[in-house]
């Protein structure tokens, strides 16, 4: 499955050459790293590429790599990575995008590209506090509108919050 | 004539239905919605102008709480999630753990995986329409279906001990291997009875004049949306895309085994039923095939690090007794750093676990990609136009589970 998302990478690489920072393999398959602004354009040309249109956003997904060197030792690019999981339906090839940003960063909005991705970004909206500019309704998904914490972010306790720290009705 | 009660020019204006929207609070707990959510409905008259869904009753922060369990033990939280076919759920954490460690299943398990996947599906799709037929007024077809779910259930219990959060795969293979005598009660009692089963719902649906007025062209998405919202497994196919990770690829034994991957042609509620109809018969197919093709052999992998050890050792062996508290009451270590997503086709679509692994026996972020919640984020699309008794129909069509849309 990994090979065959290589032409695409090629085909982007001649397209938008100067965004992609580094194209590297792991147990996800093949994973483009590109800048955060550049996020948009790259989905985009993923999106309409020749033979393999990557016409489905599977998934969003953040990870908060606050904890990653007090646990491993291992120094982690920013605070947080966004990663779009983008499959072609035709082609059958998997690809993932992965973009680094800090906390307070605004991330680009993938809703004017992918239906999917308008729920996908509320997730990651409520769970880690990351603000997608352009998203048409960015609301809180699961928690409460109240609610002033992001769980998934890793100083937020694994046990949850005190109930007295609830605001009041 | 004279009215008794003449009406004042206001009250007249309020009795024209038309001219005043309602809003309509439908959930989170309906018998209907077949879980807790909750649609917040604008109507003028019957006709659905606005369509709001919130969601959020059953969340209960399952990522969080996988970043505290180790590999074996969230498993329990697999099966909390489509908690109508939990076993495919427990396949795909596992088989995503060890994508991550490396591991090699045994055949065997390999085979019953499958096997008991295909079970778990046909119990699913069952609980999907059975019900579905009784919320558009279809009484009948749900005895025969949901006896034909409690016969799944019976084998569940069978070859897991539970029947619904079963449990029962581990980091290298399964629990315990099949009891004696599965592949008799399989073949001679379960499937013929999904066979006759598929063919009475057949002969009760397909020719149903009320039915089919109530579902074709219900609910209806094209090809192209319903893989912008990215929609998986039965509800994407009846939309006329072929996507079926089973087939696309191929995991477990289904690379060994014939099927064919059905799909409707309109994409409505119709489809979406029928489409299910016709997978429970491939299912079916799968079993026999599997069935007949189980080789004997262990059903865990042979590798210290993640299996527990013979019982032999532990009670004759002062290494033995240690590994195997090791690995009771630490677990296995994934290797430090390693990432991995690895997808199985659930019952609703295409579920898929994310792993990233900081070197401990726990990961450090579990991400779940739940087919349910992109499924359902198109419900206002499919609403918006429709008349308000079509959102049973169309809610129920769609197999919303609440354990799947909120992680």
């Amino acid at each position: 499955m990994n090979q065959q998302a290589q032409p695409a990478i090629e085909r982007l690489k001649n397209t938008l050459g100067g965004k992609i920072q580094e194209v590297y393999e792991d147990g996800r398959g093949l994973v483009v790293r590109v800048g955060l602004d550049s996020v948009p354009a790259v989905l985009e040309a993923l999106r309409s590429d020749a033979s393999s249109p990557f016409d489905m956003l599977t998934d969003i997904t953040a990870v908060d790599w606050s904890r990653w060197t007090e646990e491993t030792g291992m120094q982690p690019q920013a605070r947080f990575s966004l990663y779009y999981n983008l499959y072609s339906v035709s082609a059958a090839v998997r690809l993932f995008v992965e973009s680094w940003l800090e906390d307070g960063q605004e991330a680009p909005s993938a809703t004017p590209l992918y239906a999917s991705a308008n729920w996908a970004e509320r997730i990651v909206f409520d769970m880690f506090g990351i603000r997608f500019s352009g998203h048409p309704d960015l609301r809180r998904i699961y928690l409460p509108d109240d609610f002033e914490y992001s769980p998934l972010r890793k100083e937020f306790p694994r046990r949850g919050v005190d109930p007295q720290d609830f605001p009041q009705e | 004539m004279k009215e008794a009660f003449p009406r004042s020019v206001e009250c007249e204006e309020k009795l024209d239905l038309c001219a005043e929207r309602m809003i309509l609070n439908w959930g989170p707990s309906h018998p209907a919605t077949h879980g807790t959510l909750r649609v917040v409905l604008t109507l003028e008259g019957e006709t659905i102008v606005k369509c709001d869904t919130e969601i959020g009753y059953l969340h209960r922060g399952l990522e969080k709480l996988a970043e505290d369990w180790t590999y074996n033990q969230i498993v329990n939280i697999s099966d909390r999630l489509n908690y109508c076919s939990v076993f495919i759920n427990n396949v795909g954490w596992h088989q995503a753990c060890e994508k991550l460690f490396g591991i090699q299943v045994p055949p065997r398990a390999t085979y019953l995986r499958t096997i008991m996947s295909e079970v778990a599906r046909i119990a699913d799709h069952m609980v999907c329409i059975g019900p579905n037929c009784v919320d558009i007024g279809v009484l009948t077809p749900f005895w025969y279906t949901w006896n034909l779910r409690e016969m799944a259930y019976d084998l569940l219990e069978l070859v897991t001990g539970a029947r619904m959060t079963t449990a029962f795969t581990r980091v290298g293979g399964l629990a315990a291997d099949a009891p004696e005598g599965l592949e008799e009660r399989i073949t001679k009692v379960f499937l013929p009875e999904v066979y006759r089963v598929m063919d009475e719902l057949d002969s009760l649906l397909s020719k149903n004049r009320i039915f089919n007025d109530r579902t074709r062209g219900v609910g209806a998405l094209s090809k192209e949306e319903a893989v912008s919202y990215g929609w998986t497994g039965p509800c994407l196919r009846a939309c006329g895309v072929a996507y079926d990770v089973r087939a696309a690829n191929p995991y477990l034994a289904y690379g060994d085994v014939d099927f064919d991957i059905p799909v409707g042609g309109h994409g409505d509620t119709y489809d979406r039923l029928f489409v299910r109809v016709e997978e429970c018969r491939q299912s079916a197919r799968i079993i026999e095939q599997a069935l007949s093709k189980l080789p004997d052999g262990p059903v865990n992998a042979d590798d210290k690090r993640v299996v527990l050890p013979k019982k032999d050792d532990v009670y004759g062996h002062i290494e033995g007794l240690i590994h195997h508290f090791e690995i009771v009451m630490f677990g296995p270590k994934a290797p430090a750093g390693a990432q991995c997503y690895d997808s199985v086709e659930g019952a609703n679509g295409e579920l898929g676990f994310t792993i990233v692994s900081n070197g401990t026996n726990k990961p450090y972020r579990m991400h779940v990609r739940p087919p349910c919640f992109y499924v359902f984020s198109a419900l206002p699309r499919l609403m918006v136009g429709r008349l308000l008794a079509d959102l049973p129909a169309v809610v129920a069509s769609l197999n919303i589970i609440a354990g799947e849309l909120d992680l």
